[in-house]
């Protein structure tokens, strides 16, 4: 005959195999990083309100990047010249390539020192290059220009692709993002993705079911797995709200900053695309911070809507 | 109440059934394999990317200078016409030698150089050092380039007779007619191992293509791009694909420049920009004042940094086969065991009846791996459409194509299944052709797919590969079997390379022999989009850990 207690049990055993935990499921250990005492970073964050989508565009994208800040070997490193290029490398690697600390285009030839090292032109053969007065603009508009008063004389500053820089790559100049892969060109060079292949937007580099654009937008190397205890930490998040006219409030948050933020240039993409027509439009703005900026947040209305498109300098209040 | 009313020998059996079905050990897979158990194995590889290396190549410059009296003092002879753009050559002719001047040092003797000027016709210099085709000494060049700087750069009345017309076609055709001389010169050189040639043909003017008007018409005709240029560059460049010919090519371009002075034409301006677009090249613009800058249009010595883009782990000896079940496949052809034994080929031959193509090709192509029953040689299909990929045929009959992109699909297959037998990657993706072909993706130029969700389970085929999933059929329909993890670490950076820790882990496993393959991809980080494959192989031997070394990728 049966007992109740035997029942219980057999149906307690039922219920725990059933659930499959216990029996199938191998524990998830993550092994020990090697970084497993990153530091986490000081960060800020920025707030975009009251965005509307342009008549007949769709949103498609938008990165905020600090450009004076990158990952380098599971380290934050500070870059004074905000060009993509960390002030270790410049000293280190970028000596061939005639890199100044500090200088998006250390011999203002017109092709910046990121693309000089990335193609390995060496200082010697920089001389057969030439920039023409023609060709030294941005005829996409993608590229920010300030005068950076760090450096004696305020020189004007070129964060972004000339048209000569585009010739020289074989893009078109006319275009800010020429695979049409969603990444602009100058961001995807800056991460170390080829702005002419269409088809490493949507792919993971690691392997892991982070695809490269996604790190991009969070601004952790496309090479390395995000579920990293550093890159965990540096990645950026990015949240969207709507309010009941439509609007959106872009609040991208654990942006990590250097040196208490001060001087961190923060760069803002943000695409659209035409449904009609399949073209893209770009609005960009940029934000030097300010001394004290870590932890705190900054709040700034869409630009677009003033008419501004791009290279709009946003003043923190 | 709760009463299960069962007899106590019932609930015994049960409650001990689940309880052991709770140990690990008696929890069987539901026969995902009917031959093997499942085991699993962990890769782990240590690879840096390729060192930036300049390829050995000769690198062929030719200059197609405008040398019409549109440059000459004392044009223009219609007033509205831009005159004098460059009356003492210093715009054309001085910054070509100081290219010259400024090429780094050339021990290997790899530079080489032409010229080509143009008025009403195209011709050769007066001065002209270069006997076949082209220069390789510099000095010698250079010399030329002075000679008609000085001598009849100045003059009003060059020979040969200049009416101060433009033909754009004929200096190309001439150019066209030098590199098919020069590319079937070094065809028959004997220098072994081949060295390609690049050639890179630099087209300068200062406005548009006008000529005389034909026989019976009177006046000017504009050459046009369509009709009349574009047709030349296109014959040009298709000298790289020439069947003999296309072997000692690695590369022509067209680049273009256009200088004026004051005002541009606009229509100049769009055509020297097609023709460089048609002629794979770039195109420049200089104002007053500036000197046309021949390094700008052939970039300098440079050795690009490569990128990692993509690294697949794949058990070339399981195949997800059609039914959602993954199969044994000793040969590593594609087609399992089962399926081998099923329809009479040979699971231990990746080509059963020797006839070239694999079983699995064959089997993909024609629904069976031999046309004979058997997979006898005497009634296999000879696929005679492939006699001009220069198969070699042994003593037993047995037929091998090679393999140009090394892919693993050789020439014929990528013909008979209409890939690219140039690329490893035919559609761009990153994904290798055979590892497309054995998990059911596109690969045919054109196609894509593999970042769709076929069905519909939120994982996209790209991700499955790399999980270790099958293509065809949902996630969630996969029993007992554990999907891949894969961690990339960068290491080290060094002299232009980047070092990796790959590890994925657990990969599957059906015994002990089978070749576990990690594929890396590696991309030109700017500038040219040229993807690379390398790959290692090893045995997996019952150690759950398959560790690879950089010396370990071809």
């Amino acid at each position: 005959m049966s007992t109740p207690r035997l029942d219980a049990l057999t149906i307690a055993c039922l219920l725990l195999c059933a659930s499959g935990s216990g029996c199938t499921q191998k524990p998830e250990l993550q092994p020990l990083m090697e970084a497993s005492l990153a530091k986490p970073p000081e960060t800020m964050t920025v707030q975009i309100k009251k965005y509307q989508e342009t008549k007949d565009r769709v949103f498609k994208h938008l990165f905020v990047s600090n450009f004076s800040v990158k990952i380098d070997q599971t380290k934050l490193e500070y870059s004074a010249s905000r060009d993509g290029l960390t002030d270790l490398q410049k000293n280190g690697e970028g000596a061939p390539y005639g890199l100044s600390v500090g200088f998006v285009d250390s011999n203002s030839d017109g092709f910046s020192d990121l693309l000089m090292y990335l193609s390995g032109v060496s200082a010697t053969n920089q001389l057969n290059l030439f920039c023409g007065s023609v060709l030294r603009n941005s005829s996409s508009n993608d590229a920010f220009t300030y005068s950076d008063s760090r450096l004696p004389g305020a020189p004007t500053q070129f964060l972004g692709l000339r048209d000569c820089e585009k010739t020289y790559l074989q893009l078109n100049p006319e275009s800010f993002d020429n695979d049409k892969d969603g990444i602009p060109d100058y961001l995807e060079l800056r991460a170390g993705l080829n702005p002419k292949n269409a088809g490493d937007a949507d792919i993971s580099i690691a392997g892991d079911p982070i695809p490269n654009i996604e790190k991009v937008k969070r601004n952790i190397p496309v090479d390395e797995r995000g579920d990293s205890q550093p890159n965990q930490l540096f990645s950026y998040v990015y949240k969207t709200d709507f309010d009941a006219t439509g609007a959106r409030t872009f609040t991208i948050s654990n942006i990590p900053v250097l040196n208490g933020g001060v001087d961190n240039f923060i760069a803002i993409y943000l695409t659209e695309n035409e449904v009609a027509t399949g073209q893209d439009y770009l609005f960009s703005a940029f934000v030097i911070l300010k001394r004290n900026s870590a932890g705190g947040t900054l709040q700034f209305d869409f630009w677009g809507n003033s008419g501004s498109f791009t290279n709009q300098e946003l003043i923190a209040p | 109440m709760i009463n299960l009313r069962l007899t106590l020998p019932a609930m015994l059996l049960s409650s001990g059934l689940l309880l052991g079905a709770c140990s690990k050990e008696h929890l069987q897979p539901l026969q995902r394999s009917s031959l093997s158990t499942l085991e699993y194995a962990t890769v782990d590889a240590r690879f840096c990317t390729s060192a930036p290396t300049v390829a050995r190549q000769k690198i062929k410059y030719l200059f197609l200078l405008d040398k019409s009296d549109s440059n000459q003092p004392g044009f223009p002879t219609v007033s509205e016409d831009v005159s004098n753009t460059d009356s003492n050559g210093s715009r054309r002719y001085a910054p070509l030698v100081q290219f010259l001047r400024n090429l780094p040092a050339d021990p290997a003797a790899a530079s080489y150089f032409s010229m080509i000027n143009f008025n009403d016709n195209g011709y050769y210099p007066k001065k002209k050092t270069f006997i076949q085709g082209f220069d390789p000494n510099e000095e010698n060049f250079e010399s030329v380039v002075v000679a008609e700087w000085v001598g009849v750069g100045t003059t009003i009345s060059p020979q040969p007779l200049d009416r101060g017309y433009t033909n754009y076609v004929s200096a190309l055709q001439l150019a066209r007619n030098l590199i098919k001389a020069d590319a079937q010169y070094e065809a028959g050189s004997i220098e072994r191992p081949i060295v390609t040639s690049s050639y890179r043909i630099m087209f300068v003017s200062d406005g548009m293509p006008n000529v005389p008007a034909g026989r019976g018409a009177s006046g000017i005709y504009t050459q046009d791009f369509t009709r009349d240029i574009e047709p030349v560059i296109a014959q040009t460049l298709a000298l790289k694909n020439d069947p003999v010919l296309g072997s000692y090519i690695s590369e022509i371009s067209l680049g273009t420049a256009y200088y004026f002075t004051g005002a541009q034409a606009p229509e100049a301006v769009a055509l020297l920009q097609q023709m460089a677009d048609a002629g794979n090249g770039q195109f420049m613009k200089f104002g007053a004042g500036e000197n046309v800058m021949y390094g700008a249009l052939a970039p300098p010595i440079r050795s690009i940094r490569n990128q990692l883009v993509d690294a697949f782990a794949e058990n070339m000896n399981t195949v997800w086969w059609d039914d959602g079940r993954l199969l044994l496949d000793r040969d590593g052809d594609g087609l399992p065991d089962e399926v081998e034994q099923r329809s009479g080929s040979d699971p231990s031959a990746e080509d059963s009846d020797g006839n070239g193509v694999s079983d699995y090709v064959e089997y993909r192509l024609t629904g069976k791996p031999c046309q004979d029953s058997a997979c006898g040689r005497s009634a296999r299909n000879n696929y005679s459409v492939c006699d001009g990929f220069k198969p070699s045929v042994e003593a037993s009959e047995r037929v091998t194509f090679p393999d140009t992109d090394g892919d693993g699909l050789n020439d014929c297959e990528e013909f008979l299944l209409k890939s690219d037998s140039k690329k490893f990657d035919s559609n761009d993706d990153f994904i290798p052709d055979f590892t497309a072909l054995r998990n059911g993706l596109a690969f045919i130029p054109g196609t894509s797919g593999a970042l769709a969700q076929p069905q519909g389970d939120g994982i996209s085929s790209y991700l499955k590969l790399k999980l270790g999933l099958p293509t065809t059929m949902a996630a969630s329909k996969v029993l007992d079997y554990q999907r891949r993890a894969t961690a990339l670490d960068r290491v080290t950076a060094d002299a232009g390379k980047e070092c990796y820790h790959l590890r994925i882990d657990p990969l599957a496993v059906l015994g002990a022999d089978n070749r576990i393959r990690v594929t890396l991809i590696e991309n030109a980080r700017v500038i040219s989009d040229k993807p690379v494959m390398r790959i290692a192989e090893k045995s997996f031997a019952r150690e759950p850990l398959v560790t690879f070394s950089e010396g370990d990728f071809q």
